[in-house]
């Protein structure tokens, strides 16, 4: 990563067990930074069993345009946002891989700026119905604290706080 | 999949959102400065392409061909500049030949930064052929001119 990249002690969630994910063709001017379980690297690459369908082009392709620093739909309403933040939550968001339908969401938190950390994946019929969906999503809250400890995810103004000015918001 | 095609697919569908981040940016930009909306760009766009379609294109991974490119580029009165890194040698190119090389020292310092000129004609060995080949005779040129530029520079 150059110098413009987000600046995020690793070491801290390298301990916690997360690594950083790249796309598959990595970029010089890569600005926004992925830190996932190695178990999420795994089914996104199609090494996990079961495979879950992956890899699929669409999650490569979201992931490589958020690490690029390039445009991003962000939504707390749409479903067609590649980044949702779950309503009446605390700071837990949606990374959607929406192809081939309903997809996967990547549940986490953001780090600091630009900086997210997926806690969980998520075949989307497993989420199922909004209750259901948001107890799940719940639980990363928990996942986080066993992750970090006392580290408190990024809180901001939505969304171009969380990813930069490139985030097109969907609610606007 | 294989990763031979998993690359492929990638670099497609990531050509495509280069181009749209690319217009986002622009009208993001643009809706800032105030007086500048989604109609307008359509109305610039023409008849045929709609508000909620021209809306549409960033809610999605469009296909656009090159002319609808150029269009938006017309519409939104922007000139458009193009180049490629050569990801073996890091040599970018544009459509004028190779771009200023930067040679560097110790600790990645640059020490030496020259304009390597374009190919002439002269250059081409034989200028009445298909354009891939023109295209191939114009690298190798500008290649030639590169390591000459590297060795007077060392």
């Amino acid at each position: 990563l150059t110098f413009s990249a987000t600046y995020v002690d690793s070491s801290e969630l390298a301990s916690a067990g997360f690594v950083e994910a790249f796309p598959i063709r990595p970029r010089a001017d890569a600005v926004r930074r992925l830190f996932l379980k190695p178990e999420i690297i795994d089914l996104l690459n199609g090494k996990a069993s079961p495979p879950g369908g992956f890899p699929t082009t669409e999650a490569d392709e979201v992931i490589g345009r958020f690490c690029a620093g390039w445009f991003v739909r962000v939504s707390e309403k749409s479903k067609k946002a590649d980044f949702e933040r779950l309503e009446r939550l605390d700071e837990v968001w949606a990374l959607c891989a929406r192809k081939p339908g309903p997809g996967w969401r990547i549940l986490g938190r953001f780090l600091a700026p630009q900086v997210f950390v997926g806690l969980a994946a998520f075949d989307r019929r497993v989420l199922g119905r909004a209750e259901n969906y948001e107890a799940l999503a719940k639980g990363m809250i928990d996942e986080w604290g066993k992750s970090l400890g006392t580290r408190q995810p990024f809180r901001g103004a939505f969304p171009n706080d969380y990813l930069g000015e490139h985030a097109w918001n969907l609610d606007e | 999949m294989s990763d031979a095609t998993r690359l492929k697919r990638f670099d497609r569908e990531m050509m495509r959102a280069m181009f749209v981040s690319l217009f986002a940016a622009v009208i993001r930009n643009k809706k800032r400065a105030g007086k500048f909306t989604m109609r307008m760009l359509a109305d610039s766009l023409g008849g045929a392409n709609k508000k909620f379609e021209v809306s549409r294109w960033f809610n999605g991974a469009p296909n656009w061909t090159l002319n609808t490119v150029a269009d938006l580029a017309n519409a939104l009165d922007l000139e458009i500049a193009i180049e490629a890194r050569d990801r073996s040698t890091g040599i970018v190119f544009t459509p004028q030949g190779v771009k200023d090389v930067v040679i560097t020292g110790a600790g990645s310092r640059p020490i030496v930064t020259q304009r390597v000129l374009p190919p002439t004609f002269s250059d081409w060995d034989d200028i009445d052929i298909d354009p891939f080949e023109v295209m191939s005779g114009a690298t190798r040129g500008a290649a030639t001119r590169t390591e000459g530029a590297l060795d007077r520079a060392a």
